[in-house]
């Protein structure tokens, strides 16, 4: 059924149709109205799941984690400062093996605080443990949510998702969305069971200390990642079976031939993509490798796409401060040779021109040492 | 469970056994002992991280019962998901939380004041050794005024050691207007359980705060941590009351003998460097602190 | 134990950090340098002792009078202090001497 929302609108919807049990919010600019429209479904009757205000984006987190440990589907939205209040707990998520799917509409971290997108907070998450979707539209969110817990649930899995997407850009612009059939999201996303969980019927000692075994739990997390690669594959072909629309591990615009290799994730990379049709006009063959999922990392897939670009600009709309784009090391270790530059532009949801990326992208092509470029 | 008038009425099998690395003559771990034999089999307890977290440790655990660990400052916070997931799954249990004094007064009283105010149905006991212990006894708000603790030792500057008067949790609880609030000691574990029997017959949030003498913070022998308790209650140091939120009444449930202070404080290392004049100070909080009670004046009284 | 990546094994709900209750715990009992012995002719089975141990440590057998756990007793002597009718005694735990290193001749 076709219809027309905003991003947070699509969020909201792919909760309920993930048919999610728990819901505990907290607000936070750009991400609010997503827990304000569970509210209201949830006092008109429309959805009855067990919804909580708490009284701060770090309480959500720990009821979110226990409430899934009692074995409820559980999801949750926040946005930068209420992420990084979370940081303490997101370890303790997928250390404790509870899948919930959370939607963080990025935005800029403090200091200076601002309310517009960037990446920042989103990958500064990425040593925790988690699934990391990144969504470049309103559809690719409301798909992703059901995909997420069905990859986060499996049993070979059993991690916790964090899908992303753009703050004011997609959260606030409305865009056309098919939304799927509840009937045949129940028929891909089953009623959750977990096996080891809060019981008094069979009672076990949850989130428990260790001491030699720590190793051991923690690269159970890193092994359950790696088998993730193959149920997001797995569960992404029976998501394309029934709903028609396919998603990969990462999206190829004209790369089959390209000489240069531009890497980006979020929004920007439809203004991205056209900057890459202008540059086709003009002769010269640049293309476009957006990435969905970060974590985990799939290094053979974006090591393939790229092995024949002599050039890759990977575009970070975020920074770490002392190192650069948080993409660029990652996508510099899946390259061999070929000269990799990195952008840094669109922090705090500064607005990049589609003649910026072109000439960032044309330098790209033209450089033969790699080069490091901000737009301030 | 029905409330109990002797030690016999006590039920015989411990849904918590040994084996842990708490240490010889904790008074939490026999808080905790005491608690889940008046809930019973159907709690669901949740932990944050302090004395009695290093109990389940992998491969072990001495929990018969389902027990959770999240974070330290998470007690509120991880009760609210239990009651949540189990609301959602329609499955019905008590909850029960079971927190040091430094995770309910300082860190975790955010997470803790939340619970209150959507009066969540939800126990919560703060297992009360007046300090961090775990980390080797450092102040909290909790610590009463004249504590020695690791980063309160006394000196020139501090000849108090602990300058500040501890926080009252139980009486910003019972602003909270939960239905339950009280006080209790391990030194009088009928007194004890049947607060936490009266307390899970009530829907909402319940708060107990109950003294656990530490021998290893406090500083004496592990085998007088009952006799210790029992002081600190006679001495009138740690009132024991009840407040009913629904009916607003304070009622003391175990009226001490007021013996004198010193005599309470005198055989825990954490008080042997207050001179008489510091001990009269006490003395003095203590004594109008029970003219209010007596009066009924809860509310105006200042805690020691 | 050094594994290569290729070959960690995944281990199900086995790899969920958690624990059931049963089987052997810890020894605590190592713990000791005293070790209480209840007097059963003078014990008057008041049940002080069962419901002031810290560890569970006393339980009560099926003739109703209270037994000591010695594999997880760890000597605290609450019991000793509590008894009423001071049935439980003190001695000290010969467990130390394994403790002492061996002679050498």
């Amino acid at each position: 059924m076709i219809d027309i929302m905003d991003g947070n609108m699509a969020v909201s919807h792919g909760a309920m149709l993930s048919r999610v049990q728990c819901m505990p919010c907290f607000p936070i600019t750009p991400a609010t109205e997503i827990i304000e429209t569970m509210a209201e479904w949830s006092r008109s009757g429309k959805w009855n799941g067990q919804y909580r205000l708490m009284e701060s984006e770090h309480a959500v987190m720990a009821a979110a984690i226990a409430s899934e440990m009692v074995g409820a589907r559980t999801f949750t939205a926040t946005s930068s400062q209420g992420l990084e209040l979370m940081h303490e707990l997101l370890p303790i998520a997928s250390g404790t093996r509870s899948p919930l799917v959370m939607a963080n509409v990025c935005r800029g971290i403090s200091a200076p605080i601002t309310l517009w997108g960037d990446h920042t907070d989103f990958l500064s998450t990425r040593d925790f443990g988690w699934l990391m979707f990144s969504c470049a539209t309103n559809q690719e969110v409301i798909d992703t949510v059901p995909i997420a817990y069905k990859v986060s649930e499996d049993s070979d899995v059993l991690l916790p998702s964090m899908l992303a997407m753009d703050g004011f850009v997609h959260s606030y612009t409305r865009s056309e969305v098919d939304m799927p059939a509840q009937a045949e999201v129940d028929r891909f996303l089953p009623r959750l069971r977990l096996k080891t969980c809060i019981d008094v019927d069979n009672p076990a000692s949850l989130g428990i200390p260790a001491a030699d075994e720590y190793s051991y739990f923690r690269v159970q997390v890193h092994k359950a990642q790696l088998n993730a690669l193959d149920a997001i594959e797995r569960v992404q072909g029976e998501w394309e079976r029934r709903f028609g629309r396919r998603y990969g591990l990462a999206e190829k615009s004209h790369m089959d031939d390209a000489d240069v290799a531009v890497v980006a994730m979020g929004a920007n990379c439809a203004n991205i993509r056209s900057a890459v049709e202008e540059l086709r006009k003009r002769g010269k063959k640049a293309g476009l490798l957006r990435l969905r999922l970060i974590r985990p990392w799939p290094l053979d897939y974006i090591r393939r796409a790229l092995s024949g670009a002599s050039k890759v600009l990977v575009i970070d709309q975020d920074l770490a401060p002392g190192r650069g784009g948080m993409l660029y090391p990652e996508v510099r270790a899946a390259t061999d040779g070929a000269v990799v530059s990195n952008f840094i532009a669109g922090l705090g949801g500064k607005p990049v021109r589609q003649s910026e990326y072109a000439a960032m992208i044309s330098d790209a092509l033209r450089a033969r040492e790699p080069f490091r470029r901000f737009l301030i | 469970m029905k409330e109990m008038h002797g030690l016999k009425d006590i039920p015989k099998e411990s849904l918590i056994g040994g084996g842990t690395s708490t240490c010889q003559g904790c008074g939490a771990m026999l808080g905790c002992k005491l608690l889940l034999k008046a809930l019973g089999k159907r709690t669901v307890l949740v932990n944050t991280s302090g004395c009695m977290t290093l109990t389940a440790l992998y491969p072990y655990t001495p929990y018969k019962v389902p027990w959770v660990h999240v974070a330290i400052e998470t007690g509120g916070s991880a009760a609210t998901g239990i009651s949540m997931g189990l609301k959602a799954l329609k499955k019905n249990a008590t909850i029960a939380v079971y927190a040091g004094d430094g995770a309910s007064y300082d860190i975790g009283f955010e997470s803790l004041s939340g619970l209150a105010e959507r009066n969540e149905d939800v126990l919560y006991v703060c297992y009360n050794n007046s300090a961090f212990s775990n980390t080797g006894f450092q102040r909290a708000s909790s610590s009463p005024w004249g504590s020695k603790t690791s980063t309160t030792p006394p000196g020139p500057r501090t000849p108090e050691g602990n300058a500040f008067s501890r926080k009252d949790l139980a009486k910003i609880m019972a602003v909270h207007r939960i239905p339950y609030v009280a006080t209790a000691c391990i030194s009088h574990p009928i007194d004890y359980m049947n607060k936490v029997i009266r307390a899970s017959k009530i829907r909402g949030c319940k708060f107990i705060d109950l003294l656990v003498p530490c021998p290893t913070g406090w500083g004496f022998q592990s085998a007088d941590t009952v006799d210790v308790g029992r002081r600190m209650v006679d001495a009138g140091l740690w009132p024991l009351y009840e407040y009913d939120g629904k009916a607003k009444q304070f009622k003391v449930s175990v009226t001490p003998r007021l013996i004198p202070v010193a005599e309470a404080l005198k055989d825990q290392a954490r008080f042997r460097h207050l001179d008489a004049k510091q001990i009269n100070r006490i003395q003095t909080m203590v004594d109008k602190q029970w003219q209010l009670l007596k009066a009924g004046k809860y509310f105006e009284a200042d805690f020691y | 134990m050094i594994i290569d990546e290729k070959h960690l094994k995944y281990d199900g709900a086995k790899g969920v950090p958690h624990s059931r209750h049963g089987g052997q715990p810890p020894k605590t009992g190592d713990w000791r340098t005293f070790k209480p012995r209840i007097d059963k002719s003078k014990c008057i089975r008041c049940m002080t002792c069962v419901t002031y141990c810290p560890e569970a440590a006393i339980a009560v057998g099926s003739d109703t009078y209270p037994y000591v756990n010695y594999y997880i007793c760890k000597g605290c002597l609450v019991c000793v202090k509590g008894c009423p009718v001071k049935a439980i005694s003190v001695s000290q735990d010969l467990h130390a001497e394994h403790l002492r290193r061996p002679k050498h001749d």
